[in-house]
């Protein structure tokens, strides 16, 4: 409202007008529940990866003598070995906790790759249409329309009912629904920054276009490209356990909290751990990685930005 | 106060809505084609050859493909979208009347009511528990209770959906008896599938509140409202909530539109005899006419919640309304 | 206070007691770099039917000080120190709900940039009638929005009756301000700040706004403080006048005293900066430098850095505000040869 107020708050502002990695830890460092969902998320893809080392059993071998057994019971396996199950076992004996950490392997992997997938599609998608304009702009921007009149879901559930549900499948589909919001942050950021000084500049040194795209606008929008990635893997951790839970997405006996949750929902009444950790093992990631993206947009928000997001 | 330009705007956003409907169709008409012959699908695997191909005549399957696919817009168009091929026959499905007639549209038509239902009060009640809360987070920036509804948003939006269900249904249904667990007619069937569906718009519809509000309450006009002695909170609930609505009501759309395939799952868990769950059945028995029923509904659904949308824009911004 | 003794006893004729009191005021930020002080003790008093013109470049805390007055910034980040008298209610120190109902009122606001000042999502009428709707409960919609309509008329809108109902985009940047004076004055108030009210408006415009103001003031025989950076503004309109550089007032007295012997170098860089139709073929002179950035004040006189006249002491010590002449003030060590000169 008036000059001096503006002044005063510029000051605040220049300060964030440049992120540096050693202010990302600092700035953890003093907010404690966004640093407990990052070491949360360390925490399980570390303990996904060497899942099979950690613990020891094995999340697909039936285990007959030790139907759901609940947490914290020691039962008797195989050859009268006595096996402790802290959080119990499922409908036929195998632990939870190694089912947890495989199925963990299956949401992080399917999250992960599917978002890398289609984060770099829609991304040099979005970046060629706003730099370029024209034709090439109208064609891509139409298939994000149409991609955007259609619910992902939907799509990706009648997509699985064509061609089969399975882990690579399943990757391959969520990236092919989630394309276009990458798209359209890119092509929004690059608009705004097309004739900025910094491209005109570039330009008139001679460098070529691709040089320009990938060198001078790119990395000027890898911070919101970051937190909408982070967003778009709690999205499609979401969409895999949806999927599997309907039976569309991964197949029995691959380990998949989705699945986990629908087998559970049979024995609702009788094992409530059986639908309890699964559920829980994913609200947590997801809640994390929300939680990190929340975090990583207020840290490094140019506000105007997100305009392109809303 | 709908002017001439707002109409001929409406006029052109419901043309391409249609070719939208009409594009998605076609690319569900082609793809479904592929899975195999539907005439083997109603017969089974134990009828003879000979029947096959009769049945195959009869469903015109042996016409050129532009054939079919024209007979499939003419009657997509006069609401004709072909007979089922097991709805009622081989393996009758378990929710609600079995309608008279086996063509698919007005089966899925059957569905409709519920999911409107379920639908409607999801988004009602959502708007009811986020908008507050938003507002209320705005106008205390960076208090504890800001926190507190930043991280529950979170919370909300992270949730699974169908797992709290069961949860829900554990706690309230199975161990305290007050609500039935599944089902459909009275208000108490849909407290749970509603309550469930609720928590990812609430979560969304308050960050998105809750940061409109902010943008908003940061210009140069709500300075000057409170130059003018216009209470805190007529500033923030008339004032600031009349401009940051446009964002506000972008999110119900989408959130409107994320409950339209939350039902998918949703009723399927409660039984909740809407368009959602025989969405799902119909894909699990591969019945194509039917899928191709309920698709349509859906994207119908979709697109005119994007019309009301935009009707709402041109209520609020006096800019839209008059075409400047 | 030094000042309200003076102007006690200046050629103004006594007709009655100040109508605003504003003693010692203070406005400080904090920001990442530390607290800057954006307003500096002042102090001045302005009687009913009273023109006071605040002179100063951006930066030199004249509209923070207005701000203050009006409840307009946050604390954190500001911090507000002094006094503000309406009458007997301090409103620095009142209970909220207690100044709420004088600012708009009694003490009312007409912003710098009318088309952002305006809500661009309600109609014109909503917001001038909302003024009677406030501070006048009881007020039926439609009574309120004749109000609206014949403040409209007042403030020389054209068509008023139709246009009461028009949303603020649909108004040029004049007329905008003209609904934003409409507001301001619409119950009668016994101030009226106007915050550099012309500032955003064509040359034609601005006079037109002037008049209006001036106008209106002789009607209702209101106070009227007038922020601007332009000499010229207050030269026409103001009784008095303040000049304010980094934060602190430089100089004050009656405007036709000022204005003809300046009694401190930066009015004096002031008028010469200003083209005048005697100067002819002179050469315009601007000062000479930037106005100080509030996080780097200088030491000492806050000009000295910019000033023509400065002397070693003018960068170690902070001259005082000193009475130079019957109701005049000057913060310069070497006044009296200013004023002299």
């Amino acid at each position: 409202m008036t000059a001096e107020t503006d002044t005063a708050t510029e000051v605040v502002e220049e300060r964030q007008a440049r992120v540096t990695s050693r202010d990302l830890l600092v700035a953890l460092a003093r907010d404690p529940v966004v640093l407990l969902a990052v070491v949360f998320l360390v925490t399980l893809v570390f303990a996904a990866t060497f899942a099979g080392w950690i613990t020891p059993y094995d999340p697909l071998t039936p285990n007959i003598f030790a139907g759901r057994a609940p947490p914290l019971s020691t039962v008797s396996g195989l050859g009268g070995v006595e096996q402790f199950h802290l959080l119990g076992t499922d409908a036929l004996g195998r632990d939870m906790l190694t089912r947890l950490l495989f199925g963990a392997r299956a949401s992080l992997a399917v999250g992960f790759v599917a978002v890398a997938v289609s984060g770099i599609a829609g991304t040099t998608l979005g970046l060629l249409a706003g730099f370029y304009g024209g034709r090439v702009e109208t064609v891509i921007m139409r298939a994000v329309d149409a991609f955007m009149a259609v619910p992902s879901l939907l799509i990706a559930l009648f997509v699985l009912f064509l061609i089969g549900g399975g882990l690579i499948n399943m990757v391959l589909i969520l990236a092919f629904v989630r394309w276009v919001v990458y798209a359209r942050l890119a092509r929004g950021i690059t608009l705004s920054y097309r004739q900025s000084s910094f491209v005109e500049a570039a330009r008139s040194i001679g460098a070529s276009d691709m040089r320009i795209i990938f060198r001078h606008i790119l990395p000027n929008m890898m911070s919101p490209l970051l937190v909408l990635a982070t967003l778009e893997i709690a999205l499609l951790i979401l969409a895999e356990a949806g999927l599997s839970f309907l039976g569309f997405g991964l197949q029995p006996p691959e380990p998949s909290w989705g699945l986990m949750i629908a087998r559970g929902r049979e024995y609702l009444r009788e094992a409530w751990w059986m639908i309890t950790f699964p559920g829980l093992a994913i609200f947590l990631t997801t809640l994390s990685l929300n939680l990190l993206a929340n975090w990583l947009r207020t840290i490094t928000d140019p506000v105007q930005r997100w305009r392109w997001l809303i | 106060m709908i002017s001439a330009i707002t109409g001929g705007y409406f006029a052109r956003r419901l043309l391409t809505s249609i070719i939208m409907l009409v594009l998605v169709m076609s690319v569900v008409f082609f793809a479904d084609r592929q899975i195999g012959d539907p005439a083997r699908m109603v017969l089974g695997t134990t009828a003879t050859e000979d029947d096959v191909r009769e049945l195959r005549e009869r469903m015109g399957l042996e016409d050129p493909m532009w054939v079919q696919y024209q007979r499939f817009i003419v009657g997509m168009a006069s609401g004709d979208m072909g007979d089922t091929f097991r709805y009622g026959i081989s393996k009758p499905l378990n929710h609600g009347e079995i309608p008279d007639s086996r063509k698919t549209l007005p089966i899925a038509m059957d569905r409709l009511p519920p999911t409107l239902l379920l639908g409607g009060a999801t988004i009602l009640f959502s708007v009811i528990v986020a908008l507050p809360l938003g507002i209320y987070a705005a106008v205390r920036p960076r208090t504890f209770g800001d926190r507190m509804v930043n991280v529950l948003s979170l919370a909300g939006v992270s949730i699974v959906e169908y797992w709290f269900a069961l949860i829900l249904i554990l706690l309230f249904a199975v161990q305290l008896d007050w609500l039935p667990t599944s089902g459909y007619g009275t208000a108490a069937h849909v407290v749970l599938p509603a309550l469930a569906l609720s928590l990812r718009p609430i979560g969304r519809i308050t960050q998105i509140a809750r940061s409109s509000m902010l943008d908003e309450l940061a210009k140069p006009y709500i300075t000057a409202a409170r130059g003018r002695g216009i209470p805190l909170r007529k500033i923030a609930s008339v004032h600031a909530l009349k401009n940051a609505a446009i964002p506000i009501v972008t999110t119900i759309g989408d959130e409107t539109i994320n409950v339209v395939t939350g039902v998918i799952i949703i009723e399927t868990v409660f039984g909740w005899p809407g368009i959602g769950a025989l969405t799902v059945e119909a894909l699990a028995i591969r019945d194509v006419p039917l899928i191709e029923a309920t698709i349509f509904l859906l994207v119908l659904m979709v697109l005119a919640i994007n019309l009301i949308v935009d009707l709402i824009y041109t209520v609020l911004n006096p800019r839209v309304r008059f075409g400047a | 206070m030094a000042m309200a003794d003076i102007a006690r006893t200046a050629a103004v004729a006594e007709v009655a007691a100040p109508v605003l009191r504003v003693t010692d005021l203070q406005v400080a930020f904090q920001t990442p770099h530390g607290r800057v002080s954006a307003v500096n003790g002042v102090s001045y008093e302005i009687r009913p039917g009273e023109t006071v013109g605040i002179l100063g470049e951006s930066g030199s805390g004249k509209s923070v000080s207005v701000g203050a007055i009006m409840g307009l910034l946050d604390s954190p980040p500001a911090e507000i120190g002094g006094h503000v008298y309406f009458r007997d209610t301090d409103l620095l120190n009142a209970p909220p709900a207690e100044t709420r109902r004088i600012r708009g009122d009694r003490v009312s606001m007409v912003f710098q940039d009318a088309v952002t000042a305006l809500n661009p999502g309600l109609t014109v009428g909503y917001q001038i009638s909302e003024m009677y709707r406030v501070h006048r409960p009881g007020t039926s919609k439609r009574d309120a929005l004749n109000k609206a309509v014949a403040l409209m008329d007042q403030v020389k809108i054209p068509s008023a009756r139709q246009r009461v109902r028009s949303y603020p985009y649909e108004f040029s940047g004049g007329m905008s301000q003209r609904i934003m004076i409409a507001m301001a004055i619409a119950l009668a108030p016994d101030v009226l700040i106007a915050d550099e009210p012309t500032t955003a408006l064509d040359v034609t415009v601005q006079a037109q706004i002037m008049q209006l103001l001036t106008e209106l003031r002789e009607q209702t025989g209101m106070a009227l403080i007038l922020i601007t950076h332009d000499i010229g503004v207050v030269a026409e309109t103001a009784d008095r006048v303040m000049v304010m550089y980094g934060g602190r007032v430089m100089e004050s007295g009656p405007t036709a005293e000022v204005v003809a012997r300046p009694a401190h170098p930066y009015t004096i860089g002031l008028m010469n900066s200003v083209p005048r139709a005697e100067m002819k073929h002179e050469k315009l002179r601007t000062i000479e430098g930037a106005p100080p950035v509030l996080t780097a004040m200088p030491s000492g006189c806050p000009f000295h850095p910019r000033c023509a006249k400065r002397q070693p002491e003018c960068s170690r010590d902070r001259p005082s505000l000193q009475s130079v002449a019957l109701g005049r003030e000057s913060a310069c060590h070497f006044a009296a040869e200013v004023l002299g000169a």
